[in-house]
Protein backbone atom coordinates (compact mmCIF):
# COMPACT_ATOMS: atom_id res chain seq x y z
CA UNK A 1 0.00 0.00 0.00
CA UNK A 2 1.16 3.57 -1.03
CA UNK A 3 2.52 5.50 2.12
CA UNK A 4 0.44 8.75 0.37
CA UNK A 5 -2.19 6.67 0.06
CA UNK A 6 -1.88 5.75 4.36
CA UNK A 7 -1.21 9.29 4.72
CA UNK A 8 -4.56 10.26 3.32
CA UNK A 9 -6.33 7.84 5.22
CA UNK A 10 -4.83 8.79 8.52
CA UNK A 11 -5.26 12.65 7.73
CA UNK A 12 -9.31 11.37 7.91
CA UNK A 13 -9.16 9.64 10.85
CA UNK A 14 -6.99 12.34 12.75
CA UNK A 15 -9.41 15.28 11.25
CA UNK A 16 -12.24 13.60 13.62
CA UNK A 17 -10.24 14.29 16.52
CA UNK A 18 -9.47 17.85 15.45
CA UNK A 19 -10.59 21.27 16.51
CA UNK A 20 -11.74 22.88 13.27
CA UNK A 21 -8.82 25.87 13.30
CA UNK A 22 -6.30 23.07 13.38
CA UNK A 23 -7.66 21.07 10.27
CA UNK A 24 -6.38 23.61 8.14
CA UNK A 25 -3.03 22.40 9.49
CA UNK A 26 -3.84 19.29 7.61
CA UNK A 27 -2.60 20.84 4.11
CA UNK A 28 0.42 21.40 5.33
CA UNK A 29 1.70 17.93 7.34
CA UNK A 30 4.95 16.24 6.45
CA UNK A 31 6.70 13.21 8.02
CA UNK A 32 7.89 15.40 10.74
CA UNK A 33 4.87 17.07 11.73
CA UNK A 34 4.56 16.29 15.85
CA UNK A 35 0.56 15.69 16.59
CA UNK A 36 0.62 17.03 19.91
CA UNK A 37 2.96 20.17 19.63
CA UNK A 38 2.44 20.96 15.98
CA UNK A 39 -1.17 19.88 15.28
CA UNK A 40 -2.85 20.31 18.73
CA UNK A 41 -3.91 17.12 19.53
CA UNK A 42 -4.19 14.57 22.71
CA UNK A 43 -1.99 12.11 22.79
CA UNK A 44 -4.50 10.04 24.10
CA UNK A 45 -6.84 10.17 20.86
CA UNK A 46 -3.62 9.48 19.08
CA UNK A 47 -4.05 5.77 20.80
CA UNK A 48 -7.57 5.75 19.41
CA UNK A 49 -6.34 6.71 15.76
CA UNK A 50 -3.52 3.98 16.08
CA UNK A 51 -6.53 0.94 17.36
CA UNK A 52 -8.31 2.16 14.40
CA UNK A 53 -5.73 1.97 11.88
CA UNK A 54 -4.97 -1.63 13.27
CA UNK A 55 -8.57 -2.73 12.47
CA UNK A 56 -8.76 -1.20 9.00
CA UNK A 57 -5.34 -2.73 8.10
CA UNK A 58 -5.63 -5.51 10.25
CA UNK A 59 -2.08 -5.39 11.81
CA UNK A 60 -1.06 -5.21 15.66
CA UNK A 61 0.95 -2.24 16.99
CA UNK A 62 3.04 -2.94 20.53
CA UNK A 63 1.82 -0.92 23.14
CA UNK A 64 5.72 0.38 23.19
CA UNK A 65 5.80 1.23 20.24
CA UNK A 66 2.46 3.30 20.32
CA UNK A 67 4.16 5.42 23.13
CA UNK A 68 7.02 6.40 21.00
CA UNK A 69 4.61 7.24 17.68
CA UNK A 70 4.79 11.09 18.21
CA UNK A 71 5.01 12.49 14.52
CA UNK A 72 3.44 11.93 11.92
CA UNK A 73 6.51 9.85 9.85
CA UNK A 74 6.91 7.79 12.76
CA UNK A 75 3.35 6.33 12.39
CA UNK A 76 3.60 5.79 8.73
CA UNK A 77 6.56 3.83 9.26
CA UNK A 78 5.42 1.61 11.87
CA UNK A 79 2.00 0.87 9.82
CA UNK A 80 3.89 0.59 5.95
CA UNK A 81 6.15 -1.99 8.34
CA UNK A 82 3.31 -4.03 9.82
CA UNK A 83 1.40 -4.11 6.67
CA UNK A 84 4.61 -5.26 4.93
CA UNK A 85 5.21 -8.12 7.56
CA UNK A 86 1.40 -8.93 7.19
CA UNK A 87 1.97 -9.37 3.54
CA UNK A 88 5.26 -11.65 3.96
CA UNK A 89 2.82 -13.85 6.51
CA UNK A 90 -0.11 -14.21 4.62
CA UNK A 91 2.05 -14.94 1.55
CA UNK A 92 0.72 -11.99 -0.34
CA UNK A 93 3.04 -10.43 -2.92
CA UNK A 94 2.97 -6.71 -3.42
CA UNK A 95 3.47 -5.67 -6.89
CA UNK B 1 -2.92 24.03 64.90
CA UNK B 2 -2.60 20.71 65.91
CA UNK B 3 -0.20 18.65 65.45
CA UNK B 4 -1.28 14.87 63.44
CA UNK B 5 0.53 11.63 63.94
CA UNK B 6 -0.55 7.81 62.44
CA UNK B 7 -1.00 5.36 65.21
CA UNK B 8 -2.47 2.71 62.74
CA UNK B 9 -2.06 0.72 59.86
CA UNK B 10 -4.24 -1.88 57.85
CA UNK B 11 -3.80 -3.32 54.46
CA UNK B 12 -4.90 -5.95 52.34
CA UNK B 13 -2.30 -5.19 49.20
CA UNK B 14 -1.47 -8.48 46.00
CA UNK B 15 1.65 -9.08 48.06
CA UNK B 16 0.04 -9.25 51.87
CA UNK B 17 -3.16 -9.45 53.75
CA UNK B 18 -1.88 -7.72 56.50
CA UNK B 19 0.75 -5.69 58.24
CA UNK B 20 2.94 -8.64 59.16
CA UNK B 21 2.95 -10.49 55.78
CA UNK B 22 2.74 -6.99 53.75
CA UNK B 23 5.81 -5.74 55.99
CA UNK B 24 8.04 -8.82 55.08
CA UNK B 25 6.97 -8.67 50.97
CA UNK B 26 8.18 -4.93 50.90
CA UNK B 27 10.90 -5.82 53.09
CA UNK B 28 12.11 -8.52 50.40
CA UNK B 29 10.67 -7.41 47.07
CA UNK B 30 8.06 -10.35 46.82
CA UNK B 31 5.68 -10.03 44.27
CA UNK B 32 1.87 -10.61 44.48
CA UNK B 33 1.71 -10.45 40.80
CA UNK B 34 -0.24 -13.40 39.28
CA UNK B 35 -1.64 -14.82 35.98
CA UNK B 36 -5.33 -14.20 35.59
CA UNK B 37 -6.92 -16.88 33.75
CA UNK B 38 -10.34 -14.84 33.88
CA UNK B 39 -8.31 -12.07 32.34
CA UNK B 40 -7.18 -14.08 28.92
CA UNK B 41 -10.67 -15.63 29.09
CA UNK B 42 -11.84 -12.76 27.98
CA UNK B 43 -9.41 -11.44 25.69
CA UNK B 44 -7.32 -8.54 27.18
CA UNK B 45 -4.29 -8.09 26.06
CA UNK B 46 -2.45 -8.01 29.60
CA UNK B 47 -3.15 -11.41 31.50
CA UNK B 48 -1.85 -10.86 34.78
CA UNK B 49 -2.88 -8.48 37.70
CA UNK B 50 -2.09 -7.56 41.66
CA UNK B 51 -5.39 -9.67 43.22
CA UNK B 52 -4.55 -10.14 47.18
CA UNK B 53 -5.22 -13.96 46.34
CA UNK B 54 -5.07 -15.33 50.31
CA UNK B 55 -7.56 -12.71 51.38
CA UNK B 56 -10.21 -13.94 53.67
CA UNK B 57 -13.35 -12.07 54.42
CA UNK B 58 -14.34 -14.76 57.12
CA UNK B 59 -12.64 -11.97 59.47
CA UNK B 60 -16.15 -9.85 58.99
CA UNK B 61 -18.36 -12.27 59.54
CA UNK B 62 -17.46 -11.78 63.34
CA UNK B 63 -17.81 -7.74 63.36
CA UNK B 64 -21.21 -7.65 60.97
CA UNK B 65 -24.71 -8.70 61.36
CA UNK B 66 -25.46 -12.34 59.76
CA UNK B 67 -27.86 -10.35 57.29
CA UNK B 68 -25.35 -7.73 56.21
CA UNK B 69 -22.41 -10.74 55.85
CA UNK B 70 -24.23 -12.75 53.81
CA UNK B 71 -24.93 -9.89 51.32
CA UNK B 72 -21.20 -9.37 51.35
CA UNK B 73 -20.83 -9.22 47.68
CA UNK B 74 -18.61 -6.24 47.06
CA UNK B 75 -14.95 -6.64 46.78
CA UNK B 76 -13.93 -2.83 47.62
CA UNK B 77 -15.95 -3.21 50.72
CA UNK B 78 -14.72 -6.92 51.47
CA UNK B 79 -11.23 -5.24 51.56
CA UNK B 80 -11.27 -1.71 52.55
CA UNK B 81 -13.53 -2.94 56.19
CA UNK B 82 -10.53 -5.69 56.55
CA UNK B 83 -7.50 -2.90 56.16
CA UNK B 84 -9.95 -0.45 58.36
CA UNK B 85 -10.72 -2.96 61.37
CA UNK B 86 -6.85 -4.05 61.10
CA UNK B 87 -5.63 -0.40 61.34
CA UNK B 88 -7.92 -0.20 64.11
CA UNK B 89 -6.94 -2.79 66.16
CA UNK B 90 -3.63 -1.84 65.00
CA UNK B 91 -3.52 1.36 66.74
CA UNK B 92 -4.44 -0.32 70.15
CA UNK B 93 -8.55 0.95 69.80
CA UNK B 94 -11.41 -1.24 71.21
CA UNK B 95 -14.75 -1.79 69.28
CA UNK B 96 -17.28 -0.18 71.28
CA UNK B 97 -20.66 -1.16 70.02
CA UNK B 98 -22.60 0.97 72.38
CA UNK B 99 -21.54 4.45 71.98
CA UNK B 100 -20.71 7.02 69.06
CA UNK B 101 -17.44 8.28 69.00
CA UNK B 102 -18.36 12.40 67.88
CA UNK B 103 -14.58 12.98 67.39
CA UNK B 104 -13.91 10.28 65.23
CA UNK B 105 -14.30 10.32 61.38
CA UNK B 106 -13.66 8.51 58.28
CA UNK B 107 -12.45 9.57 55.15
CA UNK B 108 -12.12 6.29 52.48
CA UNK B 109 -11.97 7.48 48.63
CA UNK B 110 -12.33 4.71 45.75
CA UNK B 111 -12.88 5.46 41.78
CA UNK B 112 -15.76 3.44 41.05
CA UNK B 113 -18.02 1.32 42.84
CA UNK B 114 -17.28 -2.74 42.23
CA UNK B 115 -18.49 -2.99 38.61
CA UNK B 116 -18.49 -6.85 38.98
CA UNK B 117 -21.14 -6.37 41.75
CA UNK B 118 -22.71 -3.65 39.64
CA UNK B 119 -23.30 -5.66 37.14
CA UNK B 120 -25.00 -8.39 38.50
CA UNK B 121 -27.30 -6.38 39.90
CA UNK B 122 -27.79 -4.79 36.28
CA UNK B 123 -27.70 -8.47 34.70
CA UNK B 124 -31.20 -9.38 37.59
CA UNK B 125 -32.97 -5.82 36.19
CA UNK B 126 -32.41 -6.92 32.39
CA UNK B 127 -34.22 -10.25 32.99
CA UNK B 128 -36.70 -8.60 34.69
CA UNK B 129 -35.56 -9.87 38.13
CA UNK B 130 -35.02 -6.43 39.79
CA UNK B 131 -37.65 -7.80 42.57
CA UNK B 132 -35.55 -10.80 43.46
CA UNK B 133 -32.64 -8.62 43.69
CA UNK B 134 -32.86 -7.99 47.60
CA UNK B 135 -32.50 -4.95 49.33
CA UNK B 136 -28.43 -4.85 50.68
CA UNK B 137 -27.53 -3.77 47.33
CA UNK B 138 -27.36 0.19 46.68
CA UNK B 139 -25.24 0.06 50.86
CA UNK B 140 -22.31 -1.45 48.69
CA UNK B 141 -22.68 0.17 45.19
CA UNK B 142 -22.57 3.87 46.52
CA UNK B 143 -19.89 5.83 46.20
CA UNK B 144 -19.49 6.11 49.56
CA UNK B 145 -20.08 2.30 50.51
CA UNK B 146 -16.56 1.57 52.09
CA UNK B 147 -17.16 4.92 54.55
CA UNK B 148 -20.41 4.19 55.23
CA UNK B 149 -19.59 0.29 56.38
CA UNK B 150 -16.66 1.46 57.96
CA UNK B 151 -18.34 4.54 59.78
CA UNK B 152 -21.14 1.97 61.03
CA UNK B 153 -18.16 -0.70 62.48
CA UNK B 154 -16.76 1.58 64.34
CA UNK B 155 -19.67 4.15 65.58
CA UNK B 156 -17.96 6.96 63.78
CA UNK B 157 -19.82 10.22 64.37
CA UNK B 158 -17.84 12.53 62.76
CA UNK B 159 -17.64 13.51 59.24
CA UNK B 160 -18.01 10.26 57.46
CA UNK B 161 -17.60 10.61 53.75
CA UNK B 162 -15.43 9.02 50.26
CA UNK B 163 -13.06 11.14 48.18
CA UNK B 164 -12.46 9.99 44.80
CA UNK B 165 -9.46 11.50 42.76
CA UNK B 166 -8.41 8.35 40.28
CA UNK B 167 -4.97 7.29 41.54
CA UNK B 168 -4.53 10.07 43.42
CA UNK B 169 -7.30 9.35 45.82
CA UNK B 170 -5.78 7.41 48.73
CA UNK B 171 -3.15 10.13 49.32
CA UNK B 172 -5.31 12.74 48.78
CA UNK B 173 -8.10 11.01 51.02
CA UNK B 174 -4.97 11.19 54.01
CA UNK B 175 -4.41 14.35 53.70
CA UNK B 176 -8.48 15.76 53.86
CA UNK B 177 -8.10 13.52 57.05
CA UNK B 178 -5.17 15.14 58.27
CA UNK B 179 -6.22 19.35 57.17
CA UNK B 180 -9.72 17.63 59.70
CA UNK B 181 -7.59 17.13 62.76
CA UNK B 182 -4.94 19.56 62.26
CA UNK B 183 -7.90 22.11 61.99
CA UNK B 184 -9.24 21.36 65.20
CA UNK B 185 -12.54 19.39 63.85
CA UNK B 186 -11.89 15.96 64.30
CA UNK B 187 -9.59 14.24 67.05
CA UNK B 188 -9.00 10.72 65.11
CA UNK B 189 -9.86 9.40 61.58
CA UNK B 190 -9.68 6.53 60.01
CA UNK B 191 -7.86 7.50 56.29
CA UNK B 192 -7.65 5.01 53.24
CA UNK B 193 -8.84 3.80 50.14
CA UNK B 194 -9.85 0.56 47.33
CA UNK B 195 -10.14 -0.72 44.72
CA UNK B 196 -12.25 -3.72 42.92
CA UNK B 197 -11.40 -7.03 41.70
CA UNK B 198 -12.56 -6.06 38.31
CA UNK B 199 -12.10 -6.99 34.87
CA UNK B 200 -14.23 -4.66 33.57
CA UNK B 201 -12.07 -1.52 34.93
CA UNK B 202 -9.08 -3.36 34.00
CA UNK B 203 -10.29 -3.65 30.72
CA UNK B 204 -11.04 -0.35 29.92
CA UNK B 205 -7.15 0.27 30.89
CA UNK B 206 -6.34 -2.29 28.48
CA UNK B 207 -8.43 -0.86 25.62
CA UNK B 208 -6.53 2.45 26.43
CA UNK B 209 -3.18 0.44 25.24
CA UNK B 210 -2.10 1.06 29.14
CA UNK B 211 -1.46 -2.38 30.13
CA UNK B 212 2.09 -4.39 29.91
CA UNK B 213 0.82 -7.17 27.03
CA UNK B 214 4.59 -8.52 27.19
CA UNK B 215 4.72 -10.52 30.69
CA UNK B 216 1.89 -12.68 30.42
CA UNK B 217 4.11 -15.80 30.57
CA UNK B 218 6.34 -13.85 33.58
CA UNK B 219 4.40 -12.41 36.06
CA UNK B 220 6.51 -11.39 38.60
CA UNK B 221 8.13 -9.38 36.23
CA UNK B 222 5.33 -7.71 34.53
CA UNK B 223 5.48 -4.41 36.63
CA UNK B 224 8.15 -2.74 35.69
CA UNK B 225 8.74 0.87 36.58
CA UNK B 226 11.59 3.04 35.44
CA UNK B 227 13.02 -0.16 33.43
CA UNK B 228 13.98 0.63 30.08
CA UNK B 229 11.55 -2.45 28.96
CA UNK B 230 8.75 -1.10 30.52
CA UNK B 231 5.50 -1.32 28.38
CA UNK B 232 3.00 -0.11 30.34
CA UNK B 233 1.05 -0.87 34.43
CA UNK B 234 0.07 -3.83 35.50
CA UNK B 235 -3.47 -3.42 36.99
CA UNK B 236 -4.02 -4.18 41.05
CA UNK B 237 -6.87 -4.02 44.13
CA UNK B 238 -6.73 -3.95 47.68
CA UNK B 239 -7.19 -1.21 50.23
CA UNK B 240 -4.93 0.64 52.59
CA UNK B 241 -6.14 1.88 55.87
CA UNK B 242 -4.41 4.60 58.19
CA UNK B 243 -5.51 5.88 61.83
CA UNK B 244 -4.49 9.77 62.31
CA UNK B 245 -4.68 11.29 65.78
CA UNK B 246 -3.83 14.31 67.02
CA UNK B 247 -1.19 14.10 68.92
CA UNK B 248 -2.60 14.78 72.19
CA UNK B 249 -4.95 12.24 72.09
CA UNK B 250 -2.81 9.67 71.04
CA UNK B 251 0.19 10.85 73.48
CA UNK B 252 -2.95 10.60 76.25
CA UNK B 253 -3.69 6.89 75.63
CA UNK B 254 0.16 5.90 75.39
CA UNK B 255 -0.24 5.21 71.45
CA UNK B 256 2.40 3.70 69.38
CA UNK B 257 3.22 6.68 66.91
CA UNK B 258 4.19 5.24 63.72
CA UNK B 259 5.13 8.95 61.91
CA UNK B 260 4.27 12.54 62.26
CA UNK B 261 2.62 14.11 58.90
CA UNK B 262 4.31 17.24 58.41
CA UNK B 263 2.19 18.42 55.59
CA UNK B 264 0.31 17.39 52.14
CA UNK B 265 -1.09 19.27 49.47
CA UNK B 266 -3.59 18.62 46.47
CA UNK B 267 -3.79 20.50 43.50
CA UNK B 268 -4.81 20.44 39.56
CA UNK B 269 -3.17 21.62 36.28
CA UNK B 270 -6.36 22.46 34.64
CA UNK B 271 -5.89 20.39 31.78
CA UNK B 272 -3.58 23.20 30.56
CA UNK B 273 -0.14 23.55 30.06
CA UNK B 274 0.85 19.79 28.93
CA UNK B 275 -1.80 18.71 31.45
CA UNK B 276 -4.67 16.67 29.89
CA UNK B 277 -7.42 14.43 31.13
CA UNK B 278 -4.52 11.64 31.30
CA UNK B 279 -1.70 13.13 31.57
CA UNK B 280 -0.30 15.12 34.57
CA UNK B 281 0.94 19.00 33.74
CA UNK B 282 4.47 19.30 34.83
CA UNK B 283 4.10 22.35 36.40
CA UNK B 284 1.08 21.78 38.66
CA UNK B 285 3.22 18.42 39.71
CA UNK B 286 5.79 20.93 40.28
CA UNK B 287 3.75 23.45 42.43
CA UNK B 288 2.37 20.21 44.41
CA UNK B 289 5.71 19.43 45.74
CA UNK B 290 6.89 22.23 46.24
CA UNK B 291 3.80 23.29 48.29
CA UNK B 292 3.95 20.01 50.82
CA UNK B 293 7.68 20.46 51.34
CA UNK B 294 7.26 24.77 51.86
CA UNK B 295 4.08 23.79 54.44
CA UNK B 296 6.11 21.17 55.89
CA UNK B 297 9.06 23.44 56.93
CA UNK B 298 11.48 20.65 55.83
CA UNK B 299 14.29 21.52 53.69
CA UNK B 300 14.14 19.02 50.72
CA UNK B 301 18.23 17.81 52.00
CA UNK B 302 16.41 16.14 54.82
CA UNK B 303 14.43 13.91 52.82
CA UNK B 304 15.66 10.14 52.47
CA UNK B 305 13.12 8.61 50.61
CA UNK B 306 10.98 9.46 47.29
CA UNK B 307 7.59 7.05 47.39
CA UNK B 308 7.07 7.85 43.21
CA UNK B 309 4.10 7.32 41.71
CA UNK B 310 6.34 5.50 38.90
CA UNK B 311 3.81 3.34 37.26
CA UNK B 312 5.84 1.17 34.44
CA UNK B 313 4.70 3.88 31.79
CA UNK B 314 6.59 6.55 29.79
CA UNK B 315 5.50 9.05 32.04
CA UNK B 316 8.22 7.70 34.72
CA UNK B 317 10.83 9.59 33.19
CA UNK B 318 9.07 12.95 32.94
CA UNK B 319 8.09 12.29 36.54
CA UNK B 320 11.54 11.72 37.46
CA UNK B 321 12.54 15.34 36.27
CA UNK B 322 9.47 16.74 38.18
CA UNK B 323 10.79 15.48 41.21
CA UNK B 324 14.19 16.56 40.37
CA UNK B 325 13.59 19.76 39.81
CA UNK B 326 10.65 20.49 42.75
CA UNK B 327 13.52 18.62 45.10
CA UNK B 328 16.23 20.61 43.26
CA UNK B 329 18.27 17.68 44.28
CA UNK B 330 19.48 15.92 41.00
CA UNK B 331 22.66 13.17 39.98
CA UNK B 332 24.28 11.86 43.32
CA UNK B 333 22.35 14.14 46.03
CA UNK B 334 18.96 13.05 44.61
CA UNK B 335 17.44 11.13 47.51
CA UNK B 336 16.52 7.01 47.11
CA UNK B 337 13.27 6.74 45.50
CA UNK B 338 11.17 3.74 45.02
CA UNK B 339 7.58 2.20 43.63
CA UNK B 340 5.60 -0.18 45.67
CA UNK B 341 3.80 -0.95 42.15
CA UNK B 342 7.42 -3.23 40.79
CA UNK B 343 5.18 -5.25 43.68
CA UNK B 344 1.90 -5.02 43.16
CA UNK B 345 0.85 -3.40 40.00
CA UNK B 346 -0.92 -0.30 39.95
CA UNK B 347 -3.73 -0.59 42.56
CA UNK B 348 -5.71 2.69 41.00
CA UNK B 349 -7.70 4.65 43.60
CA UNK B 350 -6.06 2.16 46.50
CA UNK B 351 -2.80 3.10 45.20
CA UNK B 352 -2.33 6.12 47.16
CA UNK B 353 -3.23 4.73 50.71
CA UNK B 354 -1.42 1.14 50.58
CA UNK B 355 1.62 3.22 49.42
CA UNK B 356 1.45 5.20 52.32
CA UNK B 357 1.06 2.75 54.41
CA UNK B 358 4.87 0.87 53.16
CA UNK B 359 6.17 4.20 53.37
CA UNK B 360 5.55 4.05 57.08
CA UNK B 361 6.83 1.07 57.74
CA UNK B 362 9.83 1.52 55.49
CA UNK B 363 10.40 4.56 58.10
CA UNK B 364 9.24 2.42 60.95
CA UNK B 365 11.49 -0.86 60.94
CA UNK B 366 14.44 1.34 58.74
CA UNK B 367 15.10 -0.58 55.70
CA UNK B 368 14.31 0.38 51.77
CA UNK B 369 11.55 -1.53 49.25
CA UNK B 370 13.81 -2.50 46.45
CA UNK B 371 12.38 -1.84 43.26
CA UNK B 372 11.77 -5.15 41.34
CA UNK B 373 12.73 -4.94 37.72
CA UNK B 374 14.69 -3.01 37.42
CA UNK B 375 17.59 -4.13 36.02
CA UNK B 376 18.04 -1.76 33.28
CA UNK B 377 17.31 2.04 34.38
CA UNK B 378 15.74 4.04 31.49
CA UNK B 379 18.77 6.25 30.59
CA UNK B 380 16.75 9.38 30.37
CA UNK B 381 16.30 8.66 34.42
CA UNK B 382 20.08 8.07 34.74
CA UNK B 383 20.68 11.38 33.16
CA UNK B 384 18.64 13.08 35.58
CA UNK B 385 19.49 11.18 38.87
CA UNK B 386 22.15 8.48 39.88
CA UNK B 387 21.91 5.11 39.53
CA UNK B 388 22.41 4.27 43.54
CA UNK B 389 19.22 6.02 44.04
CA UNK B 390 17.41 3.44 42.82
CA UNK B 391 17.50 0.88 45.18
CA UNK B 392 17.27 -2.56 43.13
CA UNK B 393 18.24 -5.23 46.69
CA UNK B 394 16.84 -5.43 50.16
CA UNK B 395 18.61 -2.40 52.02
CA UNK B 396 18.48 -1.66 55.70
CA UNK B 397 18.72 1.71 55.87
CA UNK B 398 17.03 4.59 59.11
CA UNK B 399 14.32 6.87 56.93
CA UNK B 400 13.94 9.50 58.93
CA UNK B 401 11.39 11.55 56.29
CA UNK B 402 9.47 9.84 53.13
CA UNK B 403 8.03 12.71 50.51
CA UNK B 404 5.40 10.35 48.78
CA UNK B 405 2.92 11.58 46.08
CA UNK B 406 0.32 10.17 43.56
CA UNK B 407 -1.20 11.74 40.24
CA UNK B 408 -4.14 10.84 38.79
CA UNK B 409 -6.39 11.17 35.78
CA UNK B 410 -8.26 14.75 35.79
CA UNK B 411 -5.10 16.34 36.01
CA UNK B 412 -4.70 16.00 39.98
CA UNK B 413 -2.20 15.72 42.36
CA UNK B 414 -1.60 14.50 46.13
CA UNK B 415 1.58 14.82 48.05
CA UNK B 416 2.31 14.02 51.45
CA UNK B 417 5.65 14.44 53.65
CA UNK B 418 5.95 11.69 56.89
CA UNK B 419 8.38 11.77 59.07
CA UNK B 420 9.11 10.04 62.01
CA UNK B 421 7.74 11.14 65.30
CA UNK B 422 10.32 13.04 67.83
CA UNK B 423 8.05 14.51 70.63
Amino acid sequence: MERTEILEELKSMMGKYMHDEDKVKLADITDDTDFVKDLNMDSIDLVDIVIQAENKYGIEIKNETISKLNTIGACLDVIQQRLAEKGQQSGVQHF
Amino acid sequence: MNRVVITGLGVVSPNGINIPSFTCAIRNGISGIHFRQELKDYAMGCCVAGVPLEFDEHVLSKYLSPGVYKSLRSSTVKYALTAALEAWQNAGLIMNNADVQPETGCIFGNGVCDVEHMRYAIQMFENLEVQKLGVRHIEQLMTSAASAFIGGLFGLGNQVMANSSACSTGTEAIILAYERIKSGHAKRMIAGSCEANSKYIWGVFDAMRVLNRNHNHDPAAASRPMSVDSAGFIPGCGAGALILEELETAVKRNATVYAEIKAGFVNSGGQRNGGTMTAPSPYAVKKCIETAIKNSGIHPCEIDLVCGHLTGTTADKIEIANWAEALGRKGKSFPFINSLKSLTGHCISATGSIESVAAILQMQHSFIQPNRNCENIQPEILGLISENAIVREPMEREINTVIKANFGFGDVNSCIIFKKFHQ
